[in-house]
């Protein structure tokens, strides 16, 4: 267990000719593809189950584990869905690896669908991804005249095709049966589960869907083991993981780094601390806006991993950092939040739709001078009715966060109700 | 093998089918799981959330219409977790909602209401100003959509998408800004459009050709068969003040299961509007003038006394029952001698493979069970008018409602008794009228296209004095020869059973609510 001492995923990111397939190639891209074809399969699944790696996208399941639920005996076609929607505020991660190492990305997927025995790869790219969506859309058709692509992929006998389909705008669609639905052309609304998209996924084959940073783990747990890879980080939550920090940071951006990195690290030596060193630091929200806030004194002693920021009653989630000065007032940004999430609700259960809605137009309230007494009691119960009630999780994310910021700064919002003002605004903080 | 398995609902131990939904085992122990969203002709789409229950070892509250009953499982639904979740559910329900009932269509059959009154709580919490939506918009000729109202439970678009196919509704925009609408360019405009205004569980769709007409707890539902087509749906009539205000699917499985087209749902909008027949009328010297019925009833067996037995004839179409045509055919055979009864054949359009038949009668299957065929291409009936016209007649006898295919008697040198509902049509040349209770006004047996017998029932009494087809033929038969007259149409249909192989069996009681099928 212990540090990253090299650049892993982001090794190549400097390089301008790196989307280029000879350059990629040159430096060493496919060579895993190639070694990947000659071992069965299952073996590939067993070095990334014990690797340890887990998903990137938010949830952080196990990757490995969640390969094997695809059916053995299926005779329906299976997929592999890469979700490149990344949309979760404070995330921009998939699109570093998308945008400048596009072949590196595609080998991933292309080993992982080898080993799962898929026979297709639909790359869901975020709508507003144009420059990434173009030199993916390059890296294709480059990887498919080389022959990693298509009928027979470099001799072994495997065919595989990739098709890169761009969504409309909806942060839904990141959810893994939205994303299948807007897929197949209809309304992104998340599905109805069980069936699992392991047995009923895209068209109703089965299909598994990771997150690009996850898939693009996977080569280098083939190149160097998975040791290698279980020895980075902290028990159960291994490997390299990218950190997206920004806010009130003097150098905000991708920062590669072990997962469980202690936040005071990632954000002092990497990020260079606070944007104006004589503020101070107030709040931290870990990992995308879905994430309950961390007050600073909560970040004292704080590693970024799964299971550490989950046993403090937030999460690693996409590892979208978001650091806030004391410049920052919480109900605004608690506001700002929520407005994300009632404009991006889809709508399809009662408690979110109506729910997400209420609560920002509540806080809004609040922020604005026309809080009243009573207003945090019914803000925290609809936020209850909200949690655990809908189709996917969603609403939890509107409504986790907002009572996380009402239960950490209670004051703040007392204060605006009982001032019908922004302390900030009205200079008396 | 048996496929079933058991699980303990409130208490109370139930054996299912494998694959049943919670929600339904619920159901079968007759416990009401309040739904919106959730409709048996549907597929789930488990979005409203209010039928949550909560199942034993399942960390949070569980939607009953998706989960899947298991051996074993412990479900609860009620207790204050469940009750608490359901209030949560109403209160989002009708934060945005208008409160508008006083002037909603659906006040009295609305769920919302049902389950405020069930679940909900007095007052709201909800301080922001509501989320405002279309009002009054027209999606289509019979349907008008009110967003305000709506809780986006899809049911209306997954009626379009599933049973008709035709995919005029979508949900548009997202979150609180949702709303049903038509796709660009379309138009709510399918031949069962009105089933979205039923299955809609709010006020959000309602019926162009009733909004704003009735409460509807001042409408009384008589169950009855729709008449507009062979399929004989099982319909609801709406009625008050002596007529229908609007026509509803009633469940039948075996028949129309929830819904019915639009042709049959405003197939009693002409009775409103034609003219009726109200008492008896003979055309005497070229002039018209009412007659009492003993009156007529005299005339009419005179004139009949007289004819020669190849030179009658009924036209008795399949609008009417089992029960009129039964008599005809006695009297024709009994008294007249005659077996001249044409069955004038009502084609138009195509089986749609959904409900609506070509065949537009609704008892052609019970007259050709009687023995009575009907007149394919309307040949014996252009052949008979043809011999009317030549002088080879002597008296034809039309029993109509005025939409059967009728050559015009004018010029006819026959004598022309009419007995119909209205004074349209036939009646303006007829030498004698009578007046026969219109749809909603009689009572007696229909036998749909599949050999099921219903009930069509009475709802309404006719204006004036009207007389059904088999007790004017009873009449004229006790003053021709003699018959028992039976005191009621059900009696009526009991002597049927008796006398008629194809009818064994069939009564008013084996018929019940859901008719039955005819002895095959």
């Amino acid at each position: 267990m212990g540090a990253l001492t090299e650049k892993v995923l982001t090794r190549n990111l400097h390089h301008a000719d790196q989307p280029d397939i000879d350059a990629a190639v040159g430096r060493g891209a496919y060579r895993q593809l190639a070694r990947a074809l000659t071992m069965e399969r299952d073996a590939i699944v067993e070095e990334v189950k014990k690797s340890g790696l887990r998903g990137r996208g938010g949830a952080g399941f196990p990757c490995g584990l969640k390969w094997t639920f695809m059916p053995k005996d299926s005779p329906k076609p299976r997929y592999l869905v890469v979700n490149c929607d990344e949309s979760e505020p404070g995330t921009f991660k998939d699109r570093l690896l998308i945008e400048r190492d596009p072949h590196m990305c595609l080998e991933g997927f292309l080993i992982s669908a080898y080993a799962m025995r898929a026979s297709l790869i639909f790359i869901y790219i975020r709508g507003e991804f144009v420059l990434g969506h173009n030199t993916l859309a390059r890296a294709i058709e480059q990887a498919r005249a080389k022959g990693y692509i298509g009928g027979n992929v470099l001799g072994s006998g495997w065919d595989i095709d990739v098709i890169l389909h761009r969504g409309a705008g909806a942060y839904i669609c990141g959810e893994e049966t939205a994303l299948m639905e807007s897929l197949e052309g209809k309304r992104g609304y998340p599905r109805l589960k069980p069936p699992f998209p392991a047995s009923y996924g895209v068209y109703g084959n089965p299909t598994t869907i990771n997150n690009v940073e996850t898939l693009c783990c996977v080569p280098f747990i083939l190149e160097r083991g998975s040791a290698w890879f279980a020895g980075i980080g902290r028990e159960k939550n291994t490997g390299p993981k990218l950190y997206c920090l920004s806010g009130h940071v003097k150098r905000p951006g991708v920062y590669e780094a072990e997962v469980g990195i202690p936040f005071m690290r990632l954000f002092g030596e990497l990020g260079g601390g606070l944007l104006d060193p004589k503020r101070k630091l107030k709040a931290v929200i870990p990992g995308g806006s879905s994430a309950a806030v961390m007050t600073a004194s909560e970040c004292d002693d704080l590693p970024m991993d799964f299971d550490t920021l989950m046993a403090r009653g937030s999460m690693l989630g996409s590892a979208g950092v978001m650091v806030m000065d004391d410049s920052v007032c919480m109900v605004r940004a608690c506001e700002r939040v929520l407005k994300f999430y009632a404009h991006e609700s889809c709508g399809q259960c009662t408690p979110c739709r109506v729910g997400a809605d209420w609560i920002h137009r509540t806080v809004a309230r609040i922020e604005a001078g026309g809080g009243k007494q009573g207003d945090l009691e019914t803000l925290v119960s609809v936020c209850d009715g909200m949690i655990g009630k809908t189709i996917c999780v969603f609403a939890d994310a509107a409504a986790l966060p907002a009572k996380s910021f009402v239960a950490k700064f209670r004051d703040e919002f007392n204060d605006h109700i009982s001032l019908k003002t922004c302390p900030m605004r009205a200079g008396k903080a | 093998m048996s496929d079933k398995i058991k699980l303990t609902i409130d208490g109370r131990q139930i054996e299912v089918e494998k694959g049943t939904t919670v929600l339904q085992a619920a159901g079968s122990l007759g416990l009401d799981v309040p739904r919106y969203c959730y409709h048996p002709g549907l597929t789930i789409a488990g979005n409203c959330r209010i039928c949550l229950v909560d199942i034993e070892k399942m960390p949070k509250l569980v939607t009953s219409c998706t989960a899947i009953a298991a051996d074993g499982m412990v479900v609860s639904t009620k207790g204050p977790k469940v009750e608490d979740g359901r209030r949560a559910v109403m209160e989002f329900l009708l934060a945005n909602h208008p409160l508008d009932c006083p002037i909603c269509d659906q006040a009295g059959e609305c769920r919302l209401q049902d389950y405020s009154f069930q679940h909900g709580q007095g007052g709201s919490r909800f301080e922001e100003e509501k989320v405002r939506g279309l009002k009054q918009e027209p999606v289509g000729p019979h349907v008008v959509l009110d967003t305000e109202r709506c809780i986006v439970c899809t049911r209306c678009v997954r009626f379009c998408q599933e049973v008709t196919g035709t995919g005029e509704l979508g949900v548009f925009d997202r979150g609180v800004r949702s709303y049903i609408g038509v796709f660009p360019g379309q138009q709510l405009d399918n031949p069962y459009s009105g089933n979205t205004v039923d299955i809609c569980p709010v006020g959000a769709l309602t019926l162009s050709e009733f909004r704003f007409k009735k409460r509807v707890w001042e409408l009384r539902n008589v169950p009855s068969i729709c008449g507009s087509c062979a399929r004989g749906c099982n319909v609801d009539l709406g009625t008050a003040d002596n007529r229908i205000w609007r026509i509803t699917p009633r469940e039948n499985q075996h028949v129309n299961r929830w819904w019915i087209c639009d042709e049959g749902r405003l197939s009693y909008e002409p009775l409103d509007v034609r003219p009726r027949l109200i008492e008896a009328q003979a055309r005497r010297d070229g002039k018209v003038s009412p007659v009492r019925w003993p009156e007529a009833l005299d005339l009419l067996a005179a004139r009949l006394k007289e004819c020669r037995p190849e030179a009658v004839a009924a036209i008795a179409p399949a609008t009417l029952t089992v029960e009129d045509l039964y008599m005809v055919k006695r009297f024709f055979s009994e008294v007249l001698k005659s077996e001249r009864i044409i069955v004038p054949e009502k084609l138009r359009g195509k089986d749609d493979g959904i409900l609506i038949r070509a065949d537009k009668s609704p008892n052609a299957a019970g007259a050709r069970l009687l023995g009575l065929e009907v007149d394919a291409g309307n040949h014996r009936l252009a052949a008979l008018m043809e011999e009317a016209h030549a002088g080879r007649i002597d008296a034809i006898l039309v029993m109509t409602d005025g939409q059967v295919p009728f050559l015009d008697a004018a010029g006819v040198n026959s004598f022309v008794c009419v007995i119909t509902p209205f004074a349209d049509g036939p009646v303006a040349t007829a030498d004698l009228a009578l007046p026969a209770p219109a749809y909603g006004e009689f009572e007696g047996t229909w036998v749909n296209f599949e050999g099921r017998a219903q009930r069509v029932r009475r709802a309404l009494t006719p204006p004036g004095v009207a007389l059904e087809g088999w007790r004017v033929m009873e009449e004229l038969m006790r003053r021709m020869g003699t018959v028992a007259p039976s005191a009621t149409a059900g009696d009526l249909l009991a002597e049927i059973a008796a006398k008629v192989p194809s009818f064994a069996g069939i009564t008013v009681r084996t018929i019940g609510a859901l008719g039955v099928q005819v002895p095959s």
